[in-house]
């Protein structure tokens, strides 16, 4: 299963990490950690549970707004896009290692025994 | 007459007991069974903090903190990785009801609150003859350089705020025990670390006691929020719970929570 994880710096100082693995083009797992603040703490297990199963094509940002909204959810140091953004560029990633997987990409005559 | 709060000092404890007193505290206060207080301690051994939401494989080097006996801890508020130098900081924490707090604060936002209870420490530092200023979101600044990190959270309608106070900095075990970011570096790269944080000991050019460090903060908070500190004691309460806390604190499901 290709995993992918991109870290992002929010402006003012926070790091925001996401780790994810993808398969058949959907989130399986997905894990956002950093030194930013979410209040309730315990949130961020239903925020990412709430990811899981989501296509690598929907609107990320959108879906983590709302389930902070419906969580009642307040962050402090990053907002719902930047979280949005870290979990994007760790699919690219995943995304890019399931082609080396593949082998796609790898120049002609560089696999395989000689 | 100014309200009253209590006043802890509980001197120095390990990492795990530190962390169970802050959460028993809270817990506590939320039940409505202690006053609101302000606390001071120093951590033995050193020990590095990590934040609710960080990965500790990602930020502290475990290999390392085993070699020099430095114990590891996350906490139960976010934020980010601290070092607690034995003998090179004071730590500091206050739990308040949400009422209480509302009535204290212009400003009762979660980010108002910050700049409220970290006014208590900015006072001190004036007390002591530093200048120093908060910078949103949870750091105190002194010439732009970091002296300062707070972390809060909220539990039953009450608040738990800490953070830590650098005495003096022992840059090269913090770098030892704490993997910094290649993300971070990039953006902090034109500093070096000696640029971007400080602690007393540079800004005034002499080494204070740990007393004499607590004396200015119990007064810098009573300025700042308008109460008296009267010295108490732990309730029994709180050190039972604090006890089954420790052992929380100190297992490895907790620390490999992410």
């Amino acid at each position: 299963m290709p995993r992918g994880m991109a870290e992002l710096k929010v402006p003012g100082g926070k790091l925001v990490r996401a780790e994810v693995s993808v398969e058949g083009g959907r989130m399986v797992e997905v894990k956002i950690t950093g030194d930013f603040f979410l209040h309730p703490e315990e949130a961020i297990f239903k925020l990412e549970a709430s990811l899981r199963g989501l296509s690598v094509n929907s609107d990320i940002a959108s879906a983590i707004e709302l389930e902070l909204g419906r969580l009642k959810a307040q962050l402090l140091g990053a907002s719902p896009k930047d979280l949005a953004e870290a979990v994007k560029r760790a699919v690219e990633e995943a995304a890019a290692n399931l082609k080396v997987e593949l082998g796609c990409g790898v120049p002609e005559g560089a696999q395989g025994a000689p | 007459m100014p309200e009253g709060w209590r006043l802890l000092k509980t001197g120095a404890g390990t990492a795990f007991w530190n962390m169970a007193v802050d959460e028993a505290m809270l817990r506590a206060r939320a039940e409505g069974r202690v006053p609101n207080t302000v606390r001071f301690y120093t951590w033995s051994p050193s020990a590095v903090s990590i934040g609710f939401f960080q990965s500790l494989a990602h930020e502290v080097d475990l290999e390392e903190c085993r070699r020099l006996g430095v114990d590891v801890v996350r906490r139960m508020t976010g934020g980010g990785a601290v070092y607690h130098d034995s003998s090179g900081e004071v730590t500091y924490s206050v739990v308040v009801s949400e009422a209480d707090l509302r009535r204290l604060s212009p400003d009762p936002s979660i980010q108002g609150s910050y700049e409220l209870l970290c006014s208590g420490i900015v006072r001190g530092l004036r007390l002591l003859g530093v200048e120093a200023e908060f910078r949103p979101v949870n750091d105190i600044l002194v010439a732009g350089r970091k002296i300062s990190g707070s972390a809060q959270t909220r539990r039953g309608g009450a608040v738990l705020q800490h953070g830590t106070l650098l005495l003096k900095s022992d840059l090269a075990t913090m770098f030892r025990v704490l993997k910094v970011s290649k993300e971070k570096l990039r953006d902090k790269a034109v500093k070096a670390a000696e640029d971007r944080v400080t602690n007393l000991l540079r800004e005034l050019g002499r080494e204070l006691s740990v007393e004499e460090v607590v004396e200015a903060l119990k007064r810098g908070f009573e300025e700042a929020l308008g109460v008296t500190l009267v010295e108490g004691a732990l309730t029994p309460f709180e050190v039972e719970l604090a006890k089954e806390l420790a052992s929380k604190y100190s297992s490895r499901e907790w620390l490999e929570l992410r």
